[in-house]
């Protein structure tokens, strides 16, 4: 109640800024003669109890400036002073203007260009459920000293078999396939994935369903997932879709579901807006047979899902041991081999820092450019300072200008 | 606490002008006038901070005011305590008493 009050009085002295002043100006004199009639009752003559009174009350103008200055509704009208003293700053300068222009402009442009990145690709998590315990298993090679980010799929059946500290562990590799049964042959780009990719993500198809376990076998993996700009773009997202069978690298293949608009994986990092990176446009089933001897044969990227309450190092250990005993059982392919556990969000960075557009140094540009917005502010405040060296409103105030009036 | 006569203590010029104007409506000069008169003198309030107060408290809604003629067929601004002022001065009044006597049981602790 008391709010809206203030604000119809804030109002109301800044639209009927004349009236209220006037009503001040009588109060405030009405006052100061009351003031003189009482001392001049006391014996004091005019002259000088008008001098007594001033005295006493300090000069009127200065009252009413205070008086005036108390509410909201100054800083309103100091505002607007100021705004129109730079309009008029802006407009007799034009040169200083453009320039003021100008690096504002690369200032704030730079900083949003390089937030956004930094933003996408360092401060905002991935896109999955609970997406902190997923993460990326790869090797090392002792001997050569490097990273392996593909692992054999043997090696990866007996992870996923004998770790304890995986609600699920999952695998996939990329694929591309020739659509042919329809009006304009097309190629997708996607990945073949095995059956406990999408539940370990927390991800689940928007039509249709997932791949069963059994679906995941040599000879049965004859089912594709679509993602959403695939199902729209090129079946005009179409329901009966699902369950229609499409022409793959010349084998018949069902539609069993599509992907919500937003789920992409392996999660890659726009490099820039206009630029998007290649999203995955299909998943079917991985299919693979087993075969023992192919250890060295590293093709398939793995990813785990950590038991709620297992620490990343817990993972760690388990796997190393379980390294340790597939290099002693095959010695020829897995010698040298350790297993590496890294949250997935730091592959992702790692890949874009490796890589990326900016080959690593995203950080170092990000604080470059964070620098650059107050440069190019106290840039132009030195021009500002420089142009009003005319000291306009000291001026004005010495005319006797108030800054209320 | 004031260093020298004539300062109020914090706070308290809001207190002095709603008693001031519960006794009677009552015009600026007056309303410095009795505060003056009542204190004896130890309180001259300073016309700047009045009219500043007499703004903020008619925002709050705690007094009024109107233009009447004066005594001496002057024309001045009376001010006039509202309901909420009422209230205000006798919750303010309680809260100050309760203030004052504590002050005066520390200062008296021996």
């Amino acid at each position: 109640m008391s709010l809206i009050r203030s604000l119809a009085a804030g109002l109301r002295s800044l639209f009927r800024k004349e009236q209220v002043g006037r009503e001040l100006d009588e109060e405030l004199t009405g006052f100061l003669e009351m003031a003189t009639e009482e001392k001049i009752k006391c014996g004091m003559s005019r002259q000088d109890a008008r001098r007594e009174v001033r005295l006493e009350m300090g000069s009127l103008e200065v009252t009413k400036e205070v008086v005036g200055t108390a509410g909201w509704e100054s800083f309103v009208e100091t505002w607007c002073q100021d705004l129109r003293f730079a309009a008029r700053m802006l407009r007799t300068n034009p040169g200083f203007t453009t320039v003021a222009v100008f690096t504002l402009a690369l200032g704030i442009g730079a900083n949003t260009a390089i937030f956004s990145l930094v933003d996408a690709i360092l401060l905002r998590p991935l896109p999955y459920k609970d997406s902190d315990r997923l993460v990326q298993l790869i090797e090392h090679d002792q001997k050569r000293g490097v990273d392996l980010d593909w692992v054999s799929f043997p090696n990866f059946r007996d992870w996923a078999e004998q770790s304890k500290s995986f609600e699920q562990m999952a695998a996939y590799k990329f694929h591309v396939f020739n659509l042919t049964n329809v009006s304009q042959a097309q190629v997708l780009f996607g990945i073949k994935v095995s059956a406990n990719l999408l539940p370990a993500l927390g991800a689940h198809p928007i039509l249709g369903r997932n791949f069963l376990p059994d679906e995941d076998r040599p000879g049965r993996d004859h089912e594709i997932i679509l993602s959403y700009a695939t199902w729209r773009d090129s079946f005009g997202a179409d329901p009966q879709e699902i369950g229609r069978t499409l022409t793959l690298n010349g084998e018949p293949y069902t539609v069993i579901g599509v992907m919500p608009p937003e789920f992409n994986f392996p999660p890659t990092v726009p490099i820039t807006s206009s630029v998007p990176s290649r999203r995955t446009e299909f998943l079917t089933p991985l299919g693979l047979a087993f075969r023992p001897n192919e250890r060295d044969w590293n093709m398939l990227g793995v990813i785990g899902r950590l038991k709620g309450g297992t620490e990343l190092a817990q993972a760690r250990a388990d796997l190393a041991i379980i390294g340790r005993n597939l290099a002693q059982q095959y010695p020829d392919q897995n010698q040298q081999i350790q297993v590496n556990v890294e949250p997935l969000l730091d592959r992702v960075v790692g890949n874009v820092r490796r890589f990326g557009f900016f080959s690593g140094q995203s950080l170092w540009y990000f604080s470059l450019c964070v620098q650059i917005l107050p440069t190019s502010c106290s840039h132009d405040q030195r021009f500002v300072r420089k142009s009003s060296r005319c000291a306009y409103p000291s001026a004005r105030a010495g005319y006797g200008c108030f800054a209320n009036s | 606490m004031p260093d020298k006569p004539g300062d109020l203590v914090q706070g308290t010029l809001d207190m002095l002008i709603l008693k001031t104007v519960a006794l009677e409506p009552i015009h600026g000069y007056g309303i410095a006038i009795r505060i003056e008169q009542i204190s004896k003198g130890v309180f001259k309030v300073n016309a700047g901070s009045l009219f500043v107060a007499f703004q903020r408290l008619q925002r709050d809604g705690l007094i009024k005011s109107e233009w009447k003629a004066t005594e001496n067929n002057r024309r001045a601004k009376y001010y006039v305590i509202t309901e909420k002022g009422r209230k205000r001065l006798s919750s303010e009044t309680r809260e100050w008493g309760k203030q004052v006597a504590a002050i005066a049981r520390i200062l008296e602790a021996s």
